[in-house]
């Protein structure tokens, strides 16, 4: 009768092993769904900055060809200098995300961005700018710049929304929580972004 | 987590008080693999995706796709296997989609998003481009993948919208301005990407989870105890074939599902199109209207 109760017993133990490499493989997938979300979410950011350091870019050859053509809206060039130059001394941290230096981020962009739809509109009284091919390049490329910078703003919304609601769920909430994981912030949509140059009159 | 805990320790008492162990550790051991599998089916994500205004990738998958039917059939076909053609020599998937409307959206989001969705390009390369046309809005669209937009500027894609589509298009001639278009771009892409020798063979991962994991546990447990159980005749018999077949079929179903999931879509062979590589777009390109 020993041989019964031996086969007893290693079922026994069978199940708490079962229940332990469970429980074991449940938090491990859960962080590691983490880690690759939180990386996911990382990676779009950087095609994010990518995309406005493109824009960064192409603003010192714009405001050189609009010069020459352009000589009395000095303001409006300035405008955007400086607008730009705002915008390249935000820096944010990718391992820090949160809405506080995502809408930091933003409010600078959006800034050049107006200064940008400012130069566009009063680049309208002057003809000749307008038949200048390099200036014609610049805009177009300038125009896919901003379709790439809505993509991309959209796609990091994205990937962070999928973290924030797998980071905000049970029992990921306690493993997160535990590992260090953070909720990330959006790009909230910005009116001056995506509207088209209109003319103001200021 | 919990109930099943407390499902086990039920069963392990009852367990211990029956003397005829044989029967009920099958049982205990099936009910597990019930329960197990059951878990493990609820853990697969449903496969949900927001529906949009994109059309669904055709199937079978084509090149061009003149939903607005801005071609004839042999116009359509003839470009079609000019852009196979282009395809096969280079890798490179130059799609061209034609619509009635883009109902109300902007037409640079559209053609970046059916780029996107679609696949256009191989995934490594990024060497997609999409030329969309929508006939009601009088609108056009050159969107590059991410591969060929360093080529394909955004400056380049707005001369090849003025210089061949525009033109064209006002005197309503699609295919001329359709044709001109891709020998534009193909002759401007040329030489940036080859087709892989005997590409598209893909490596089949094994997958190993815990689960299945478990399932060769189990095996082992009722390996031993059939060991264990030797002298006693009648288990030794029971437990040896009946359940050998069990376990073996649920086995062989837990890994084929695991293998099925993997991403199928290079049917087609012949001279018609394999299908579409998984590239991406990034809002590249340029568009004009006419």
């Amino acid at each position: 009768m020993k041989k019964p109760i031996l086969i007893t017993l290693g079922i026994i133990v069978g199940v708490i092993a079962l229940i332990g490499i469970l429980a074991f493989s449940i938090f491990g997938g859960t962080y590691n769904q983490l880690v690759s979300l939180d990386e996911n979410a990382k990676s779009s950011w950087s095609q994010v900055e990518n995309v406005y350091q493109r824009r960064l870019d192409l603003i010192p050859n714009l405001v050189s060809t609009v010069k020459g053509y352009a000589k009395f809206e000095k303001e409006t060039l300035v405008g955007v200098i400086e607008a730009r130059a705002k915008a390249t001394s935000v820096n944010i941290n990718p391992d820090k995300l949160d809405a506080g230096s995502i809408q930091k981020f933003q409010e600078a962009q959006s800034g050049l961005s107006s200064a940008l739809s400012k130069l566009m509109v009063v680049v309208e009284k002057y003809p000749d700018l307008k038949a200048n091919q390099n200036f014609l390049e610049l805009q177009s490329q300038l125009e896919g710049t901003e379709n790439r910078i809505a993509v991309e703003r959209k796609r990091f919304n994205d990937t962070v929304q999928e973290y924030n609601t797998y980071l905000r769920k049970f029992p990921q909430s306690l493993i997160a929580g535990m590992m260090g994981f953070e909720k990330k912030g959006y790009f909230e949509s910005d009116a001056a972004a995506k509207k088209a140059p209109t003319i103001s009159f200021e | 987590m919990l109930p099943q805990r407390a499902n086990i320790k039920a069963n392990n008492k009852v367990i211990s008080k029956v003397n005829n162990k044989s029967k009920y550790s099958a049982q205990l051991v099936k009910g597990f693999f019930l329960l197990a599998s059951l878990l493990w089916i609820m853990s697969f994500p449903l496969l949900s995706k927001a529906k949009s205004t994109i059309p669904a990738r055709p199937d079978p998958p084509h090149l061009v796709n003149d939903f607005a039917q801005l071609l004839n059939q042999s116009e359509s076909e003839t470009l079609e296997q000019k852009l196979i053609e282009y395809e096969k020599k280079t890798s490179t998937q130059i799609a061209i989609v034609t619509i009635e409307s883009l109902e109300e959206e902007e037409i640079a989001d559209y053609a970046t998003q059916l780029g996107h969705e679609w696949g256009i390009g191989q995934k490594d390369k990024g060497n997609g481009v999409v030329l969309l046309v929508s006939k009601g809005d009088r609108k056009m669209f050159i969107a590059t993948g991410y591969g060929t937009e360093t080529i394909l500027t955004d400056a380049v894609c707005k001369r090849i919208i003025e210089q061949d589509l525009i033109p064209n298009f006002k005197q309503g001639n699609y295919n001329a301005g359709l044709n001109q278009a891709f020998a534009h771009i193909s002759g401007l892409l040329d030489g940036s990407f080859k087709a892989d020798s005997l590409n598209t063979s893909q490596s089949t991962k094994i997958r190993i989870d815990p689960l299945s994991l478990i399932f060769l546990f189990f095996i082992l447990v009722q390996f031993l105890s059939s060991i264990f159980g030797k002298n006693n005749k009648t288990y030794g018999r029971r437990g040896g074939l009946a359940d050998s077949i069990f376990w073996g079929s649920a086995l062989g179903s837990s890994w084929g599902s695991g293998s099925s999931s993997s991403f199928k879509d290079f049917s087609g062979g012949g001279g018609s199109f394999g299908g579409f590589g998984g590239g991406d777009f990034g809002g590249g390109g340029a568009g004009g209207s006419w």
